[in-house]
């Protein structure tokens, strides 16, 4: 009966002793009211309110594999179309939608993505529609990618994909050229340096080729009497012209001689890639050969003998 | 001021008529000097190239003649015609490289060059692109073979296992 009272008095102790705990803590200013001798209270009610940091980098999932190679298209812009996935484990609310970047480059030269449509794919993933537009004179070879995106505290992502895609080579011109011609005044025999009067061919870079222009030249056989020629080693060509000694006939200076008939040289004239590529090819007769007097010409032999300005 | 606005009327014309007239073409190469092809003796594959003429009004007609390389490529046709605003006209080379093949890369060269009207004047002036490229061989990997060798090995010690079992059953 004794031990029965004393474990009612411990119970009622215990729920005594939790209430009076429940409400020092419930209500803040409990304690101080008692202690406090003036007996108000000696704070006021706050509004609190957290903000937890996102702990997490983002990471950029794709793309993270090359991509077939590219092909140029003549004059024009060609797309690269890819997929940027961005997670970030602390929930796509914390990805910066607007801090994202992709670049592709090749040596200095860099061309910046348009990405848009940012589409959620789960609760960390987000992807983005991205695009480049590829110039037709851009380099030809290996481009590498760059992406990256920040998130809510300025952590930043990144990811570097070495040779993305390769740029394909486009060896382009306009044709025909222009003039598709030559013509040179009447010529005397044992004349040097006598200038095309029609020059220069304008060769204009559709592509992306960066190299030397190449002239096949032939020899050109009168039109009367077969069997007469002028060789095509008597030429040269330069892409400037003027001065005292014609720039174009001034071999190994300014100017360089054509090969014999049929064999291919290289001009040393740069086919300039590029918005405005465009080459000019002045001619030269060096050394008018003493044969007779009627017309020469390559189409004497046939249209397979006319001389070629070439890429490559 | 008849006769001025009669030339500014032809010359627009004929500025029209110049910029209708311009036409490009170009050859897409997937390997060029600086990007040669890597392949295995004994190996056979397609190369191709592209004939563009995506600006002007004109179909383009370009003959292809193989300079170098012969040995080991070749050309199915020499003339190709592609039309206007088309950049899908194939030029395919096949290269078919022996298992004996000597040599350990091999220089490929094609010149392709426009089939040309003639224009008159002392000099027809046409316009080519040469194509040019290293093949570099390797040997082929011997990992078929190894598969095979330890496949083999797993199932010699499989037989093996078995007739020891079926050994010492009977004896048993």
């Amino acid at each position: 009966m004794c031990f029965m009272k004393r474990g009612i008095s411990v119970k009622l102790f215990s729920l005594s002793l939790i209430i009076l705990l429940s409400i020092c803590f419930v209500s803040a200013g409990f304690l101080d009211n008692i202690f406090n001798p003036s007996g108000k209270a000696s704070s006021d009610t706050q509004d609190v309110s957290v903000s937890v940091a996102g702990t997490h980098i983002p990471s950029i999932d794709e793309p993270s594999a090359s991509i077939a190679a590219v092909t140029p298209s003549e004059n024009n812009t060609v797309a690269v179309d890819f997929t940027v996935v961005v997670t970030d484990l602390d929930g796509v609310a914390n990805i910066v939608d607007s801090t994202l970047l992709a670049q592709v480059s090749r040596g200095a030269t860099m061309r910046t993505a348009t990405c848009i449509n940012p589409t959620d794919i789960d609760a960390d993933s987000r992807s983005y529609d991205c695009s480049i537009d590829m110039n037709y004179y851009d380099e030809a070879g290996n481009w590498d990618l760059y992406v990256e995106v920040e998130d809510q505290e300025t952590k930043v992502g990144s990811v570097n994909l070495l040779a993305y895609f390769t740029y394909n080579l486009l060896a382009a011109m306009e044709v025909p050229l222009s003039p598709s011609n030559l013509i040179w005044d009447t010529l005397t025999p044992g004349a040097i340096n006598q200038n095309s009067t029609n020059d220069p061919t304008v060769v204009t870079n559709m592509g992306n080729y960066a190299g030397t222009i190449t002239l096949t030249a032939y020899d050109l056989e009168g039109e009367t009497t077969a069997g007469e020629f002028i060789p095509a080693s008597d030429f040269s060509v330069g892409s400037t012209t003027g001065g005292a000694t014609p720039a174009e006939c001034d071999v190994g200076v300014t100017a360089v001689a054509l090969g014999g008939d049929g064999n291919p040289v290289d001009t040393l004239i740069n086919a300039n890639p590029g918005p405005v590529g465009v080459a000019n090819i002045y001619y030269c007769i060096t050394s008018v050969p003493f044969v007779s007097s009627q017309v020469y010409s390559t189409s004497t032999r046939g249209p397979a003998y006319a001389w070629v300005v070439s890429y490559g | 001021m008849k006769n001025k606005l009669y030339f500014a009327i032809c010359a627009v014309f004929l500025a029209v008529a110049l910029v209708a007239s311009i036409s490009a073409a170009g050859i897409v190469s997937p390997y060029w000097k600086d990007y040669p092809l890597t392949m295995n003796y004994g190996e056979t594959k397609i190369v191709n190239f592209e004939l563009q003429n995506m600006v002007g009004d004109k179909d383009i007609t370009v003959e292809v003649v193989l300079k170098q390389g012969g040995d080991i490529a070749s050309l199915e046709k020499t003339t190709y015609t592609a039309k206007v605003h088309t950049s899908d006209t194939v030029i395919p080379l096949t290269i078919v490289v022996p298992e004996d093949y000597s040599k350990s890369f091999q220089k490929i060269e094609m010149d392709v060059k426009t089939v040309n009207e003639d224009t008159g004047g002392m000099v027809t002036l046409g316009t080519g692109w040469t194509t040019s490229f290293n093949v570099i061989f390797e040997e082929q990997e011997s990992g078929t073979s190894f598969t095979w060798i330890v496949l083999g090995l797993i199932l010699v010690v499989l037989i093996l296992g078995i007739v020891i079992f079926v050994l010492i059953r009977r004896r048993r």
